[in-house]
């Protein structure tokens, strides 16, 4: 039997296998039937496309109605752009998860990105059902099922009919880690998990703890994790003190050091910074072992995409 | 509330009754029928509110769960437990637990590994299950 196999991968794919330092940037779609509100971002992404390696589309994020994941790709794979679609398991089961990878593919997304998801009640819905009909950890397990057998969760081949040909569609799997969550052994060995699951790349939580996310990056070098893992860090520029306050306290497994919050609020110009403390945090991330590159996430602060990837020294000639 | 054939004969019954006031009892179980608390440090995992088989998410902090920051993270608990009882449980909480066959919710898990409907891991072993998952 032959077989049918999309062999291009995508950009992301090939900047961590060649051993790059890979940026991408989060994009959180809107709240309402247009694609208008993301308009401003996107050009700044397209700007520096040169720097961006792909854009991560979040999926109902922290439990909120918002624009599919799936939309949002296909709207940015249309204006040229590289989209990862993220997966919560919050909201669909297995059939449903499974049948928005096959469209994916279909549309040309060629990276996932499996998280289970904010509990439903911390969203905008809290007397909806939740689902998680699988954890993040099986859904990565049943996507890499897909690709190494062309076979979905239930064992069914991926073929159009009977005497067809089987399909084993060639994608990236991410995944998501919290460094700052607790016990830190244990966020190590739940990376190690959803590597055996088949994730190749980890975003982490935002990095505000450089010490604590040195420890974590230590552990999962000690472990190996790291040699077929690429870790992106987690960075998120702030306007001033309070989105930091905010978080910490209503942010599930955020860790903010009081250091950076009094160092916000002492700052002559606060959004000089935390554009500093971004810079700052990428380049101590550039120096620690194991960190295949950076993860953006600017929230509605979109300008400081363009200053954080300046200040860091991207957006000169031979970063990569 | 999955339980898809509901006719089941007197026998049966009077099983799987007397498994839930045991495990209720002792682990608040949610009679999912295919029980891992051997491989879980004894905690029940169906007891966090995202049914995680896998290990707590990312929103677990001081041992505090995120749905409800009063009450603690079952798996940090699962955790303590597990390492606490030695090295063969502190293996089995590193293995990858397969996705809940959901057409045993609410069936006897003793019954289901009696009859080969899961392994006495609790894996499910019928048609359609993703399977050999639990190499560490
Ligand atoms: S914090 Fe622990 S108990 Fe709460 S949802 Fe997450 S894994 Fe489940």
């Amino acid at each position: 039997m032959s077989v049918a196999e999309e062999a291009s991968g995508g950009r992301l794919e090939s900047k961590l296998k060649s051993g790059g330092f890979a940026v991408t940037v989060e994009i959180v779609p809107p709240k309402v039937p247009s694609f208008a509100p993301m308009q401003t971002q996107l050009n700044i992404i397209k700007k520096l496309s040169e720097v961006i390696d792909a854009v991560n589309v979040t999926d109902n994020a922290s439990a909120n109605v918002r624009l599919s994941s799936l939309a949002v790709c296909k709207h940015l794979l249309d204006e040229g752009l590289e989209p990862v679609l993220q997966t919560a398991c919050r909201d669909r089961n297995r059939i449903a998860m499974q049948g928005d990878l096959l469209s994916a593919l279909a549309f040309g997304v060629r990276n996932f990105f499996c998280v289970t998801g904010d509990y439903i009640t911390l969203g905008d819905h809290p007397m909806a059902k939740p689902v998680y009909d699988v954890d993040s950890i099986q859904l990565l397990q049943i996507f890499h099922g897909i690709r190494t057998n062309g076979t979905m969760a239930s064992g069914v081949e991926l073929k159009a009919t009977t005497k067809s040909d089987l399909m084993k569609p060639h994608f990236l799997l991410g995944a998501a880690a919290n460094p700052f969550a607790d016990p830190v052994e244990v966020r190590v060995s739940r990376m190690g998990k959803k590597q055996r699951a088949g994730a190749q790349f980890i975003q982490t939580q935002c990095i505000f703890d450089l010490d604590r996310m040195r420890e974590f990056m230590r552990l999962a070098v000690n472990a190996g994790l790291t040699t077929d893992l690429h870790v992106l860090g987690g960075i998120m520029p702030v306007k001033s003190a309070r989105p930091l306050e905010f978080m910490r306290d209503n942010v599930p497994g955020m860790r903010i050091p009081e250091a950076v919050i009094q160092r916000m609020k002492n700052a002559q110009d606060p959004e000089a910074e935390g554009v500093a403390i971004a810079v700052e945090t990428i380049h101590a991330l550039r120096e620690m072992p194991g960190i295949s590159g950076v993860h953006l996430m600017t929230v509605n602060w979109h300008t400081a995409i363009e200053k954080v990837l300046e200040g860091a020294g991207f957006t000169d000639k031979g970063t990569g | 509330m999955f339980d898809h054939s509901k006719r089941k004969n007197f026998l049966v019954r009077c099983f799987t009754s007397l498994e839930r006031l045991i495990k209720v009892g002792l682990f608040d179980c949610s009679m999912c029928g295919q029980c891992i608390v051997r491989s879980t440090g004894l905690v029940c995992p169906m007891r966090c509110p995202k049914q995680m088989r896998n290990g707590p998410c990312g929103g677990s902090v001081n041992g505090k769960c995120e749905v409800d920051t009063k009450k603690a993270c079952v798996w940090v608990r699962g955790y303590e437990r597990g390492n606490r009882l030695g090295s063969g449980m502190s293996k089995k909480l590193d293995w990858i637990q397969p996705a809940v066959d959901w057409r045993l919710w609410g069936t006897s898990a003793w019954l289901n590994v009696a009859q080969k409907i899961t392994d006495i891991n609790g894996h499910p072993m019928r048609k359609g299950e993703e399977g050999d998952s639990t190499k560490a």
